[in-house]
Order: structure tokens, then sequence, then C-alpha cells
């Protein structure tokens, strides 16, 4: 190599970076007023209601819920109100659902939207090659056919009170059935629906940017552009919005929000879950098996006390499987802390301690394993170690059992004889909000023996002829009250019966800048931000 | 040429090897792609039907001919979560990582190489000293935790910089400070102790002594014998950059490979994550490659029979 080479190329090099390191060419673009930036802790990867569904959650469902809208929607209140139908009725006992649609509405590509539209894309998600990820939702679906330009009909099989909640989900939501056509397979990365936005440009997995939709049947919309980005730490996110970067960020963990709280330009929303969380008490495990054992480890978590220390009491304390704010949530009699009484119970159980203070019965110790996930839920790992700590304290030994989140869900639905642990900390959100699904998928019997994997999720085996009979009736009365009552008995029977260790359902935490306007957090983790607007 | 000829053929049975291993033992972890995408709402009988759609259900060893034979072909398969050929999902973020990457070895060279001149030429000097004390700091501190403190300093306090890594000039300038700290402390390390030998060598002396200048005398005579170690340095921590970029990258939400490569762990994307692996080793043993290649450039001496 020539020699007087080297010191034009270390010239150059110095050059490049001194060009990188010049704090003059970064100065931070402040967002303008009309251009709302959302920092994601999930990655948007896919934008069809088909298939596997908006993906990820929530991020996914986010978006999706500014490019469409569903025939019904969900008011912050989560009570259900007319968005692409403006009235429904109910007939043939029950069976059959006829809606109203709203005249004059045009898809973002142009196509008009009536009643043949609806029933084709709704009787897509009867068909499980193309809704793979909420068949459970729909499978009580019959047929769907327009019966009128704008009057369709939907038909069940039985009478099905998760209707209008099945509407107002994700998957409801109505894509155009020319895009549908024109994209197949790769529709999900061009979506198009009849929502206030429409894609701009999509970098799956980093960033969507989407503009306003100008034909817009419900008015100009706010902004000129939304932009999601995928934002995976939560301090970054933090950083991104205290430095102007971003105007709303969605995860907040409880312990940043204080500080967060006393930032000038900055308002912290923390809004009570659905996310429901309990320990799984394995009823396959002999000792677990024992209703009055299952009741004395209720008895030895000081639940409060654990909202107030590791979620900064940013949670609420269940009073039913159900979170409080679940549609269908009935409140029963919280079990008592009470260690005291938790040892006594027990003792009478045959429990007595042994060495080390560790609960014996027939030379047996009372010890479990718990299943613990490392990032799936917020502030989980210490939660489960502070549970496991206090039932030490009353000589039941807890080993966790700490696994990677994309593990945990396969490790759960497992065969009965192949699940390694009898305790595990379970969290479940229904998407779906509709608090009589959530019992079903939960605390419904199995339909196959424990030699298969559990249907949904009731890993736990609990298995209550009256429970199903009771959930199976609920799910079919579409009469409010009626429903709310039966629902009440099935949600008594789950609780008497400590299934879990019922614990608490925490708040949903996002934060924005004080500028920002509208933006709407729902109980069931979405941030919906199609009706947002930015102020000076 | 035989060199050469051998040394690819070792790097497709290197590629392989990594391949396969990465193959078994990410398909032995736990985890279900279909049930994580599927969202808690599908019942088994549907994820098992998806799961047999999508030859999931096959015994290991067909699923490793099936993909080997695919993958020969140039073919990577279909991501599981974005739904698009995996070539064309890492297509789209290989170019920010790539510009990551070099971008801190070049900044890693520049700084390394001028801090490390200045020490080994000035010999016990404060200037000196205190380098040091800075490149055992660089060396010290995890990656992640200094991305995480310049963010705190120069995007929430300073303002300064983009707390995040999309777009621009200035929003490189963090996440590529933050892969180089290692490389620049490593690098500077090497040059001061090659140039405080070197300045002792007889040829440095009498080029000193024809009156040459500083400049010149380090530039001309003594950098070139320097920039051996130097090259291997680099070389040799291409792993550990590639590795620092996959952290980094998730810090400044930095849209490249190594975010991807964190999420489609996270989704059990297998076909993903099983390309991105195989990038990454090309990357690295292509790396390896060419610095063994630069030797005998460099150096008229090494020949490689």
């Amino acid at each position: 190599m020539n020699r007087s080479v080297w010191p034009s190329v270390l010239a150059a090099a110095v050059l490049l970076g001194s060009a990188m390191a010049a704090p003059g060419g970064a100065v931070l673009a402040q967002t303008q007023s009309g251009n709302l930036v959302f920092d994601q802790a999930v990655a948007i990867t896919s934008l069809s209601p088909e298939g596997f569904q908006p993906a990820g959650y929530p991020s996914g469902y986010e978006a999706a819920y500014a490019i469409y809208n569903g025939l019904v929607r969900f008011n912050s209140h989560l009570e259900i109100v007319p968005s692409l139908a403006t009235r429904w009725y109910t007939s043939d006992g029950g069976r059959v659902w006829t809606f109203e649609l709203r005249h004059g509405v045009r898809f973002q590509d142009g196509t008009p939207f009536d009643a043949a539209a609806v029933a084709y894309d709704f009787t897509r998600m009867l068909n499980p090659k193309d809704d793979t990820g909420a068949t459970v939702l729909w499978k009580p679906v019959e047929k769907v056919t327009a019966v009128g330009r704008y009057t369709v009909q939907i038909t069940t099989r039985t009478p099905y009170a998760a209707m209008l909640f099945v509407l107002a989900h994700g998957s409801g939501l109505i894509p155009s059935p020319t895009a549908i056509r024109k994209w197949g397979a790769n529709y999900p990365l061009h979506p198009v629906g009849t929502g206030p936005y429409e894609v701009a440009s999509f970098d799956p997995g980093s960033k969507l940017v989407l503009k306003a939709y100008p034909g817009y049947w419900g008015g100009k919309p706010k902004l000129s552009t939304i932009t999601f980005n995928y934002v995976p730490d939560p301090q970054t996110r933090i950083a991104a919005l205290e430095s102007g970067q971003a105007d709303v960020i969605d995860a907040v963990p409880s312990q940043n929000a204080a500080q967060l709280r006393g930032t000038p330009g900055i308002r912290v929303i923390s809004v009570a879950g659905l996310q429901s969380f309990g320990i799984s008490l394995d009823e396959a495990n002999p000792i677990l098996a024992n209703l009055n054992v299952r009741r004395a480890l209720n008895m030895a978590v000081d639940v409060p006390a654990i909202i107030r220390t590791v979620y900064d009491g940013q949670a609420t304390r269940l009073t039913s499987p159900l979170a409080t704010d679940t549609p269908g949530h009935v409140a029963q009699a919280p079990y008592p802390y009470d260690p005291a009484r938790a040892r006594a119970i027990l003792a009478r159980a045959g429990w007595k301690p042994g060495p080390g203070g560790l609960l014996v019965k027939d030379g047996r110790t009372m010890a479990f394993t718990m299943l613990v996930p490392t990032t799936e839920y917020p502030n989980g790992t210490t939660a489960a170690q502070a549970i496991a700590s206090e039932l030490g304290q009353i000589g039941v030994k807890v080993t966790l059992k700490v696994v990677p989140s994309a593990s945990f869900f396969g490790l759960l639905r497992q065969p009965a004889a192949r699940q390694d642990f009898q305790m595990a900390l379970w969290g479940f959100n229904p998407s779906f909000v509709y608090g009589g699904l959530q019992l079903a998928d939960e605390f419904l019997a199995n339909a196959t023996p424990p030699t298969d994997p559990p249907t949904i999720w009731d890993f736990v085996w609990f298995n209550s002829p009256r429970v199903n009979r009771e959930i199976d009736r609920a799910n079919a009365t579409l009469n409010p009250a009626a429903r709310l009552r039966i629902l009440g008995h099935a949600q008594r029977q789950v609780w008497r019966n400590a299934v879990y260790i019922w614990l608490w359902a925490p708040n949903v935490i996002i934060a924005e800048r004080t500028a920002v306007a509208g933006v709407m957090q729902m109980p069931d983790e979405f941030t919906l931000v199609q009706d947002a607007s930015l102020g000076g | 040429m035989a060199y050469l000829a051998s040394r690819l053929v070792r790097f497709v049975i290197q590629t392989l090897a990594a391949l396969v291993l990465v193959f078994v033992l990410f398909r032995l972890v736990p985890g279900n792609p279909v049930e994580l995408l599927s969202g808690g709402l599908a019942t088994q009988q549907q994820i098992a039907a998806v799961s047999r759609e999508m030859g999931l259900d096959l015994s290991l060893p067909v699923q490793l001919g099936r993909y080997m034979a695919m993958a020969i072909h140039g073919n990577l398969g279909v991501s599981l979560v974005y739904s698009e050929p995996v070539t064309t999902v890492i297509l789209r973020r290989l170019p920010a990582t790539l510009l990551l990457a070099g971008s801190a070895v070049a900044l890693a060279t520049v700084l390394g190489v001028a801090g490390g001149v200045y020490a080994g030429v000035h010999p016990g000097s404060r200037g000196a000293t205190w380098l040091m004390v800075l490149w055992s700091g660089l060396l010290s501190v995890p990656n992640f935790w200094l991305g995480l403190l310049l963010v705190d300093v120069f995007a929430v306090r300073l303002h300064w910089l983009p707390a995040i890594g999309y777009g621009g000039l200035g929003a490189l300038v963090m996440p590529v400070f933050a892969v180089a700290a290692r490389l620049i402390a490593l690098i500077a390390q090497v040059t001061r102790a090659e140039f405080e030998d070197l300045y002792r060598e007889p040829f440095v002396t009498v080029a000193r002594a024809k009156g040459l200048s500083g400049a010149r005398v380090i530039f001309a005579h003594v950098l070139r014998p320097a920039t051996m170690p130097i090259v291997t340095m680099v070389g040799m921590q291409a792993g550990y950059l590639l590795g620092g970029a996959v952290v980094i990258e998730n810090v400044f939400a930095y849209p490249g490979m190594g975010q991807l490569l964190m999420s489609a762990i996270g989704t059990r994307d297998y076909p993903l994550v099983e390309g991105i692996t195989l990038t990454f080793v090309v990357l690295f043993l292509a790396v390896n490659l060419l610095t063994d290649l630069a030797y005998a450039w460099l150096d008229p001496r090494v020949r490689y029979a």
C-alpha cells in the first residue's frame, strides 16, 4: 500500500467522525402541531382483523382502531355504542341480530361500505382458515347475510350474549373487500378501512405512519398524521416523552409514574385495568385438591400490602375472578389476610410445623413450584417473590421457576402430567371485554381429558358441573339483568372454590404531553389515539 | 488462491454448522409460535391445525432437512409474524445495522488511534494518564448502561440529541458511540502499546535524526507497522460489535437487525431467527476472512500458501 494514502484516509475518517459528533446538526425536532407521535412497547407487525388479527398486542389493535371501524364500538366506560351500524335489534328468540348500517360511507380505497361488504368480511371470519386468532369468539355464529343494501343479519346457533362485544372487538373491524381480494396474503401490510386515518407508510415491526382520510364519515380528522413507533425499552420511551420526541407513550412502569407526574408538561393517565391476576392452584395435585388448603393459602397473602409496595398503589384488589370494571363482574367477599387462621386451618387438615418450620403431614413437606414469566407481567417476578415469602411465613415452601415469557404460555398449556409446576402467576386480559367469555375461557371444564393440553386456559383442570352450567346459561341469556344474576352465581362458586390465590388487577398507565387532548385509555389496555388532537 | 479456496470451504462448513445448531437449539426451547401469535384466543385444536399447516408438527430432522434444502437454494422461508419472505424482512433492516456497525468501527478507529498515538508519543504525561483512565472506564461500563446514561444526559437534560435512533445524523451519534465505546478503548490501548515500543526503535531515532517532523515520523514510519495489531483487534472484536449492536439497538429503538432479532426470539418466529443468525454468522466470518486477507495486503512478508 502506498504510504501517502494513510494520512488522507485518516483525515477522511476524522471528518466523518466529527460530522457525526456535531451537536449543531442534531437539534431536536419538536413534534409539530397536527403530527402526533405515539411510542409503543410492542411492535406492530400486521394490521388485518383476519388471520392472527392486528398484531402485536395491544399495539396492532391500537393502530387498527384508527384505520377501521366496526359495526359498534366501546365508549370509555366499556359500554357498546353505534359506529358503522346506527341501530340493531334481535329476533327469533335472540338468534338473529339485524343491523341497520350507516349510509354514504366509503372505504379509504373508494369502495362503498354496505351490507354486502359486511357479509363478505364476517363470513370470512367464520372460516378457521381466514380467522386463525379469534375462532372461539366467532364460533357461535352460523351465518351472515345482506338482507338489504344497508341491512345485515347475523344468525347464531344459540342466543349469543357476547355478540355485540365480539363486534366491538378487533376481530369485528371491517376491512375493504376490494383490498382483501387485491392483496390476498399480503393484505396485513396494506390495510384499508373506513376509519379516520389511512396508511401513509408501514415499516412492519418498527414504524407505522397514518395520515388523515379526508373522506371519513365522522368529520375531518383532527391530526394530519399519527406515527406509531416501536420503542421496547420503558426508560427510552420515558426519555423520548421527556425530551419532546414523543407525544404519547404506553406501558409506563408503576414505579416511574410518580416521577413523571411531577414533570412539567407531562400528564400521567392511570386507569383501573381488566387483567385479573392470581396464583393458579393445580387441582390435580393431591395437596391442593383440598379446598381448605386452597382457602388457607388465600388467607396467607397480604394483597393490599403487595399492591402498595410492589405496584405503588397502582392496582385494584380483586373481589371476583373478574376485574372490578369487567362487564359482568359481581363483587364477592374478599378472603381476610389472617396468617394465624391460615395456620390453624392447615393444622386441622393435619399439616404441622416440622424441621425448619415447614409444614409436614405423613412425612410429606408442603412444597410447591411456581411458574413465573420473566417480563410478561410488569413487576411480576417481584410480586411472585413477595407471595412466595408470605407463604413461607406459614410454613409453605414455594420455589419460583422463572421462564422466558415466550415459553411461559406453552408451558401452561400442556397435558396435566407434563406440567412440572403446581402454581403459576397468571393474568388474564379479556381483549373481548365481556366477563362471561373470560369465565368460559378460564373455568369451563376442558373438552378433552387431562392427557391432552387444556382447551383454552383452564390449565388447573377446574371442573365443576354447576359452574359449567351457569357459564353456558349466562352466555346464552340476552337479558342483561338476568345474565348478570347468573354470572354472579358462577363467580361466587369459582371464588369460594379458591381456584386461584386471588390477587389484583393492575392499572394501565400511559403518559402524554399536556398539549395532547382526546387520547382515550381503555381499561382493556388499548390506548386509542384516533380522536386525539394537539394544542399549542 | 488455494488458501482462499480452503478458507471459503471452511466458511461454508462453519455457516452450515451454525445454522444446524441454531435450528435445533431454538426449537428445543419451549414455546409455540402459533400459540403466541394467536394471542390466547385460539383453542388447542385450532393451534394444532395451524401448526400442522406450517409444518411445525413434523419431526425435528424432517424440518431441518426441509429447511436446509430450501436454504441451499437461497430460500430462507417465510416469517411467521411478518408473513413475508425472511430475506425481504432482513434486507429491510440490514442497511441500518451495517450503518451502525460501520460507523462504530470508523469512530473507534479514529478516536482509538488518535488517543493511542498521543498517549504512546507522550508516555507518562498527564494527558496520557487521563486517557488511560477514560479507556478503563469505557471498557468496564456495560454498553446498555452507557446508552441509557447518554440518553439521560444528552436527550433528556440537554436536549441536544434525540432519544431514539431514527433518521438523521444526530440520531446516530449516541447509538454509534455506545456500540463503539469498548472498541475505542481496545484500539487505543493497542496503539499506545505499539507506539511506546516502536518509538524507542532505532529506525524512529534515525528518522527523527534526519530532521523529519513529528507528524511525518508518526504517519509515515510508525503507524504502518502498528497497523497490524489494530486490524487484528478490529477483526477480533467484530463479533462483540454485532452483539453490542443487538443490545444497543433495543435501547435506542434503532430499527436494525438486533431489534428484529430480539422481537423474533420473543415471538418464536423460527424462520426469521434462523435467517438473522445466518446473516450474523456470514457477516462475522466475512470480517474474519477480510482481516486475514488484510494481513497479507498490509505486510508483504505474510504469504498464505
